[in-house]
């Protein structure tokens, strides 16, 4: 039996290619995953004759990030020798592992996430604020725990036993239901929390799935026109003038490199005042950073107070309230979370 | 002839007005709720708007780069090893536990330990993609190489081929077929874990578009488009798969029912899977 | 007394062969993780108490339960409609011809991506994994369908209708036992998609399940948890594999018996 000539030559080539293939790639393919870095020191570029520092910041994609994308369009960051990349990511925690690859220098994170990771022994601090503090002014706070239709729920008392969706069941809103439901004299664990994304809120809220939802802008303007009643505005009620997101770096990068993080901070703090002042500008970085439409991007509301301060106080506060429920078992002294110049 | 191949086409071009009809008809009628799901009109002109920009190419370019240096180097390091386990028998035991137990695992189970080891990178990606090409297809090669058929084995006895020569004229061009069958279903895998690397991850591409446009309402119709390119794309690479697997194996046996009577059949699968 | 003693010798090698590496590769990573100070890649022995006190004896067995019964039920569902429909798909060429491109076009769609719109319209909940497990995992046993019925020698075919036997009858007892091969390993790959999607599908919006688990220690920062998490997953993926063969061997017994006489090395 004769295999016929071009099989053969096929079959040679084939196994030739992919030999070279792997070859190439074993030898190529990067050495770094045998040791796993716990808190490595980044492989930015900062080369100290190169006028400009390459970082990369990741963060997660909402409206309070219009100071953080005008420092960014505008030249700010650049003016401060900074070249910042920005890498859109799903929530904290995916941003605090890229942070521990060594891949990203700075990210955005929640005081909850920053809390418990610092009390795991991983050492991350404040380097920045987002866009200012959480506000105490309900007006400018675009979260909300509203209550669906036809629940009969008209306080924080109605919530025992209920269903309550939340963006994640670590995060501070989730937190804050617990504390106000222990405020008001229920049993916290006795509300049943269910982590949905803000996009599907509205829908579990009119359907009856669940029965209250602690839900943000623009969702929370759906789940009203659904029916849906606003209880209260959970951060402004416990967390007014608190930090409760910052943008944050590892330890061990802003020993190394002190210089980039104060040019960060003051990048950053030069942003967020002149974003108190120009309101509209800064949101319209939000039609590329969102993809939003320009209508949409001027009808966002910001949370924030415009104060770039950090607050290690209301640190402390969130820190006891995380103790209390069990979240954490250590409190890391609140000012080892925060860096400051 | 003409006129069963015009047929066909008409009536695929049917089945998909009746499929997008009903979509803009659901929309429309609210049975689906306008602020949860875009309509079939919206998605279509966020679909035109984003091909006629950059956007859209740059994304697909950016998830390409993920699943082809993923499925290169999967596939190759699949072929060498799945090769050498099928030639030996005690390899093969020793090694098949393994390669089931990984090969159980669910990529996207692992996304967490690949993010802090690489970050969203590209190199994440890659990384995760090759893994989840990996283990299927070095069951499947393996499966291939042993799977002679044995006349051709017998035969090949008779002609007193050993070795070498051996393996370069019978052993692999009678697992070629297994190994494209393996190849195919790696094309599609490869892509389908870049792209949920990218959504879950984040980074670039179609999946963190998707991403993106998850963030506001007025963006789901562009969220949608996305994931309709997302399936295109599959649907393309399978096609150029094909008709390369053809192409390379028209020698085989098995590729001439198919090519006698059904010219358009991008969506064959399995010959035969490992057991 | 060494007569006896063989046959159990020749398994205890067999085993030996089959485990060795298994048992390096837990060693090298016991040793060298033993005393890790690092969150996210901690101690082997510690990821193995977890799943001791969580998975064997603990809380997550309810998350195993819940999850176990998504699959199986979604997974059901998806090779009842999957060669439901491929057989539909086959008898009707028109029909067949007319949806091919989408069938694969609905094969390749990333499942994450369907999440929020299974939510938007099935809500949380029991509905919605079985849904999304039984869309997802529904596809490779409905192409393998088509085509191994379509692979049908047709020989038998051409025998079967100077039988005059009718359409039922061919459908039943010539075509699906020829394709049966080719529609079992659809059914295996369906398996292997029914398993990814079930933790998918309990990624997001969920209150129970092995998804859940694995994202809840993930937010946590809980990585013994996540780690046990994976090793369960994989665990379910490699028994539920071997249930699957040896029931395949069962049922598919009369063709392998007859690949064998054929002498196929195996």
């Amino acid at each position: 039996m004769r295999i016929d000539d071009k099989g053969r030559q096929y079959a040679i080539a084939a196994l030739l290619a992919a030999t070279a293939v792997a070859a190439a790639a074993c030898s190529s393919s990067p050495s770094s995953s045998s040791t796993p870095p716990a808190s490595t020191s980044s492989s930015t570029s900062s080369g100290s004759a190169a006028a400009v520092t390459n970082v990369t910041l990741g963060y997660v994609p909402y409206s309070d990030d219009a100071s953080l994308f005008y420092a960014v369009d505008s030249g700010i960051f650049r003016q401060h020798g900074l070249n910042v990349s920005l890498v859109p990511q799903a929530s904290p925690v995916a941003v605090e592992a890229s942070m521990a690859s060594g891949t990203e220098q700075f990210g955005f994170v929640t005081t909850p996430v920053l809390v418990n990771l610092n009390s795991k022994g991983v050492g991350i601090k404040c380097v920045s604020s987002v866009d200012g503090s959480q506000p105490s002014n309900p007006a400018d706070d675009s979260t909300v725990l509203v209550a669906a239709k036809g629940s009969g729920i008209t306080s924080v008392k109605g919530l025992a036993g209920k269903d309550v969706a939340e963006v994640q069941l670590t995060s501070l809103n989730s937190l804050a239901v617990e504390v106000l439901a222990k405020q008001a004299g229920i049993n916290p664990s006795s509300i049943h929390q269910v982590a949905i994304p803000f996009a599907q809120m509205p829908a579990a809220l009119a359907q009856g799935r669940v029965q209250a939802a602690v839900i943000v802008a623009p969702f929370a303007s759906t789940a009203t026109a659904d029916g849906a009643t606003v209880i209260t505005h959970p951060n402004v009620d416990l967390f007014p003038n608190a930090t409760v997101t910052c943008l944050d770096a590892m330890s061990s990068y802003i020993s190394s490199n002190p210089t980039v993080v104060s040019e960060f901070r003051a990048a950053m703090d030069q942003s967020i005042a002149y974003s108190q002042n120009h309101q509209s500008v800064v949101k319209q970085t939000l039609v590329k950073g969102l993809t939003l439409t320009p209508a949409v991007a001027a009808a966002q509301i910001l949370t924030t107070n415009w104060n770039a301060t950090l607050n290690p106080a209301s640190i402390t506060l969130i820190e006891g309230y995380m103790k209390e429920f069990g979240i954490i078992t250590t409190e890391p002294a609140a000012s080892s979370l925060i860096w400051n110049p | 002839m003409i006129s069963r191949y015009l047929l066909r086409y008409r009536l695929r071009l049917a089945v998909l007005a009746v499929a997008l009809g009903l979509w803009q008809g659901l929309s429309a009628a609210g049975v689906i709720r306008s602020d949860e799901f875009p309509s079939m009109s919206q998605t279509a002109t966020a679909l035109w708007d984003q091909a006629s920009t950059s956007t859209l190419w740059t994304a697909v370019g950016q998830t390409l780069e993920g699943w082809g240096i993923g499925l290169a180097i999967g596939a190759a390091c699949a072929i060498l090893v799945g090769t050498l386990i099928g030639l030996n028998g005690f390899a093969y035991r020793s090694v098949i536990g393994m390669v089931e137990f990984f090969k159980a695992i669910p990529v996207i189970a692992i996304l967490p330990i690949a993010l802090l080891l690489w970050g969203v990178t590209l190199t994440m990606k890659y990384a995760l993609v090759a893994f989840a090409v990996f283990w299927p297809l070095v069951i499947q090669v393996c499966y291939g190489v042993r799977s002679l058929d044995p006349v051709v084995r017998d035969t090949a006895t008779v002609l007193r081929l050993r070795g070498p020569r051996k393996f370069a004229l019978v052993t692999m061009p009678s697992a070629a077929p297994f190994i494209t069958t393996g190849l195919r279903v790696a094309v599609a895998v490869a892509l389908i874990v870049d792209i949920i690397a990218e959504l879950i991850g984040g980074g670039s591409g179609i999946g963190a578009r998707i991403l993106l446009a998850e963030a506001d309402p007025s963006a789901y119709p562009i969220e949608y488009a996305y994931i309709v390119v997302a399936g295109l794309l599959g649907v393309l690479l399978a096609s150029v798969f094909t008709i390369g697997e053809r192409w390379v194996l028209h020698w085989h046996e098995s590729q001439r029912p198919v090519l006698a009577e059904d010219q358009n059949y991008p969506e064959r699968t399995e010959v035969a899977v490992a057991r | 007394m060494p007569a006896n003693l063989l046959p159990y010798l020749r398994l205890a090698g067999t085993a030996l062969t089959r485990a060795w590496l298994f048992i390096v590769f837990f060693g090298v990573w016991w040793f060298w993780s033993a005393g890790s100070k690092n969150l996210y890649f901690p101690p082997l022995e510690s990821i193995v108490k977890a799943l001791w006190t969580q998975w064997a004896t603990g809380p997550a067995r309810a998350e195993l339960a819940s999850s176990l019964e998504h699959l199986i039920v979604g997974y059901v569902i998806a090779a009842c409609l999957g060669i439901g429909i491929g057989a539909a798909l086959w008898s009707l060429r028109y029909a067949r011809e007319a949806t091919s491109p989408y069938l694969y076009f609905l094969y390749v769609l990333p499942a994450p991506v369907l999440v929020p719109a299974a939510l938007t319209l099935f809500g949380i909940g029991f509905t919605m994994k079985v849904v999304l497990i039984a869309f997802a995992a529904m596809w490779p046993t409905l192409l393998n369908t088509m085509d191994g019925m379509r692979g049908v020698d047709t020989v038998k075919l051409d025998t079967s209708k100077s039988l005059g036997l009718p359409r039922w009858r061919n459908l039943l007892q010539v075509v699906l036992p020829a394709a049966a091969p080719q529609i079992v390993a659809g059914l295996r790959n369906s398996l292997q998609v029914a398993i990814i999607l079930m933790v998918v599908s309990e990624w997001v919006a969920s209150t129970d399940g092995i998804g859940y688990y694995i994202v809840n220690a993930q937010e946590s920062f809980d990585y013994v948890d996540l780690w046990s998490g994976i090793i369960v997953l994989a665990i379910i993926g490699v028994v539920a594999n071997l249930l699957f063969v040896a029931v395949e061997n069962r049922v598919l017994y009369w063709h392998y018996g007859a690949r064998a006489v054929e002498g196929a090395s195996r």
